[in-house]
């Protein structure tokens, strides 16, 4: 059969309705495109311009598969396809090559027309769609769908009536049943657990009425009958109405951490008291020693009475640094700011230096801003902060150097800055400074007395009033300390207990 | 013994080493005392004793009932709430601190931090002068 009269008598086709076509074509947001037998482009629509940069005239006598990505052109369903094998319309999806060698996804709907003349299929008319952003699309929602089904929290979504429409495979891990056994539920067992009837009320309250997220703990029992704790935020997605569509619920199970965290309290009760108490005793007794109260001492025997009672100083204080840092990383310390002069504090912290500074000749130098506002902090946890700061300039300085401590305030925060003339911090030992037990090399052997948690504790205590702490040093030269506290102060925190002076 | 001219002191502290120490320095101040190992025992005294003590130095943490449940028992007593409680004890959390004052304590001092002779300075001054 002689191709060319077909293709003729269907360009004709085509021409003799020009308008027609035209008008179809210009205006067609999509790509209109007709085959030969040999899948050859006769026609192509205008639209070729705007989603591929082809000028129609570009694709005529090319064949379609010239375009398509090389990996989309599977041979057996492809061609197969084209070749007309089975009757009908088919779709396709591929990547379509661009003018600028990029790559389009599309997907097209293919229909074989037959010849007006021959009254057999030949033709092709393939309409393409650029899908690019459903694709897009489409790869997003496939990586989300992927994050959550590997997720280790457990998520539920919920329609708006409550009942369980999907839960991902951690579900089981943490609550014992498998997502089969939940979907279909109610999906408030599963959220409030074994919680009381007013934190249920609160719960649907945010989520249903104020339609606002809802974070708590929440404590339930698994499949196995044993009790676990779970860290839940529950998110109202809302439909255009702004009426609740669905809930999206996801939680931790932090079942292990509350149990650390119980360990941690039960620790430090136990420290506490346990420890202290036979180091009290120790001190009482060294005290009525040492006051004479049970008989004359001789000067040797002071002298000795006196070493035990520093061992026994040095221990107390350790296990208040220890406590104090117990209670720092279990969160307790409570935050009690009220307006305060630092100025003032510090004037406390030196006095109660005094004898120190007198006794290793120290020439301190102190200069605080004339203006400085009081600001809202606890002046508890900030002197502690001086006070770490101002002791270990002295301690780690020798005999008649200089201290420094200069107050400013540049008009958003206040900056101290404490610096010494003493025997600096190698360089190399730069990033252990703020870590817990860490004592300079280079001073250790000099200074034995040191807990190694004072500067644990500042670093802690600024952090957590949010503000900055840096330093500087230089082995032989001395070392600088600087912390930051904005004007506007700190905000209140309920905690159980306060730091050990 | 008791001298009606020495002002008496009941210490409430179960552990006997403490107990010892705090009585021989509070005698060595001149105040009486009479000692407790049990918050019940110290109760006890207290309906039992010819008079009443001029103070009492209470620790928190006891074997039987704790420092709470003995200050409760002392305020709801018309004839012990006037006696001023000094609570010496080794904990330091602020909401013990805090209940034990609410509930009519003088003083709150933490044992490790202070000598003897500190704490009883501060009992001292509040006997002698109310603060």
């Amino acid at each position: 059969m002689d191709a060319a009269p077909q293709t003729e008598a269907v360009v004709n086709v085509l021409n003799d309705n020009p308008a027609l076509l035209k008008l179809i074509g210009n205006y067609y947001r999509d790509f209109i495109g007709i085959l030969d037998k040999d899948n050859n482009f006769i026609y192509a629509s205008p639209a070729s311009h705007t989603l591929f940069g082809y000028k129609p005239d570009e694709l005529i006598g090319h064949k379609i598969f010239e375009y398509f990505h090389k990996d989309d052109l599977n041979e057996l369903k492809v061609t197969k396809e084209f070749q007309r094998a089975v009757p009908g319309y088919f779709t396709l999806s591929y990547r379509f090559l661009r003018l600028d060698g990029g790559y389009s996804w599309v997907e097209s709907e293919n229909f074989p027309i037959k010849d007006p003349v021959l009254g057999t299929g030949q033709f092709i008319l393939t309409l393409i769609k650029d899908i690019t952003d459903r694709k897009s699309s489409e790869e997003m929602v496939k990586k989300f769908v992927q994050a959550v089904e590997t997720a280790s929290d457990f998520i539920v979504m919920a329609n708006g009536d409550r009942i369980v429409m999907y839960a991902n495979p951690a579900t089981k891990a943490i609550t014992g049943f498998e997502p089969p056994e939940i979907i279909g539920k109610d999906v408030s067992t599963l959220w409030s657990g074994e919680m009381d009837e007013k934190f249920k009320e609160e719960m649907w309250n945010t989520l249903g009425v104020k339609k606002k997220p809802f974070r708590g703990e929440i404590i339930n029992t698994k499949k196995d009958g044993s009790k676990y704790v779970l860290e839940t935020q529950i998110s109202p997605i809302l439909d255009e109405k702004d009426d609740v569509s669905f809930y999206v619920g996801i939680s931790r199970d932090i079942t292990k951490a509350k149990e650390v965290d119980r360990m941690k309290t039960e620790f430090i009760s136990l420290a506490s008291h346990q420890l202290r108490t036979p180091l009290t005793a120790m001190k009482w007794y060294m005290e009525m020693l040492l006051d004479g109260d049970v008989g004359d001492l001789s000067q040797e025997q002071r002298e000795y009475i006196v070493s035990i009672n520093q061992s026994n100083e040095r221990m107390i204080e350790l296990v208040n640094a220890l406590l104090n840092v117990s209670r720092i990383e279990s969160g307790r310390i409570m935050v009690d700011p009220i307006p305060t002069h630092l100025g003032d504090l510090v004037q406390t912290v030196l006095d109660e230096l005094q004898v120190k500074i007198k006794e290793k000749e120290i020439n301190m130098v102190v200069s605080i801003n004339g203006h400085l506002p009081k600001i809202n902090i606890d002046p508890k946890l900030i002197r502690n902060v001086y006070l770490n700061l101002l002791s270990n300039a002295i301690k780690y300085t020798p005999r008649g150097g200089e201290v420094d401590i200069f107050i400013s305030n540049n008009g958003k925060e206040v900056i101290s800055q404490i610096s010494d003339s003493g025997y600096g911090i190698p360089k190399s030992e730069f990033h252990r400074v703020f870590e817990k037990f860490y004592r300079g090399e280079n001073v250790a052997k000099v200074e034995t007395d040191g807990t190694g948690l004072g500067l644990y504790l500042v670093k802690a205590i600024i952090e957590s009033s949010n503000g900055k702490i840096w330093f500087d040093s230089e082995e032989g030269k001395g070392t600088t300390f600087w912390f930051s506290l904005d004007l506007k102060g700190v905000k209140a925190k309920a905690g159980e207990v306060t730091i050990t002076p | 013994m008791t001298d009606d001219k020495k002002p008496l002191i009941m210490i409430v502290e179960d552990e006997i080493m403490l107990l010892n120490a705090i009585c021989i320095k509070l005698n060595k101040r001149g105040y009486d005392t009479v000692s407790c190992t049990s918050g019940r025992q110290a109760l006890d005294y207290l309906k039992s004793l010819p008079k009443l003590p001029n103070g009492i130095w209470l620790d928190y943490q006891l074997r039987d009932l704790n420092g709470l449940e003995v200050m409760a028992a002392i305020k709801e007593s018309e004839y012990w709430n006037s006696v001023p409680v000094f609570v010496v004890s080794n904990s330091a959390s602020q909401e013990k601190m805090l209940n034990m004052l609410a509930l009519g304590a003088k003083k709150y001092f933490l044992k490790a931090e202070h000598k003897l002779d500190e704490i009883i300075d501060g009992i001292s001054t509040y006997l002698n002068n109310g603060i």
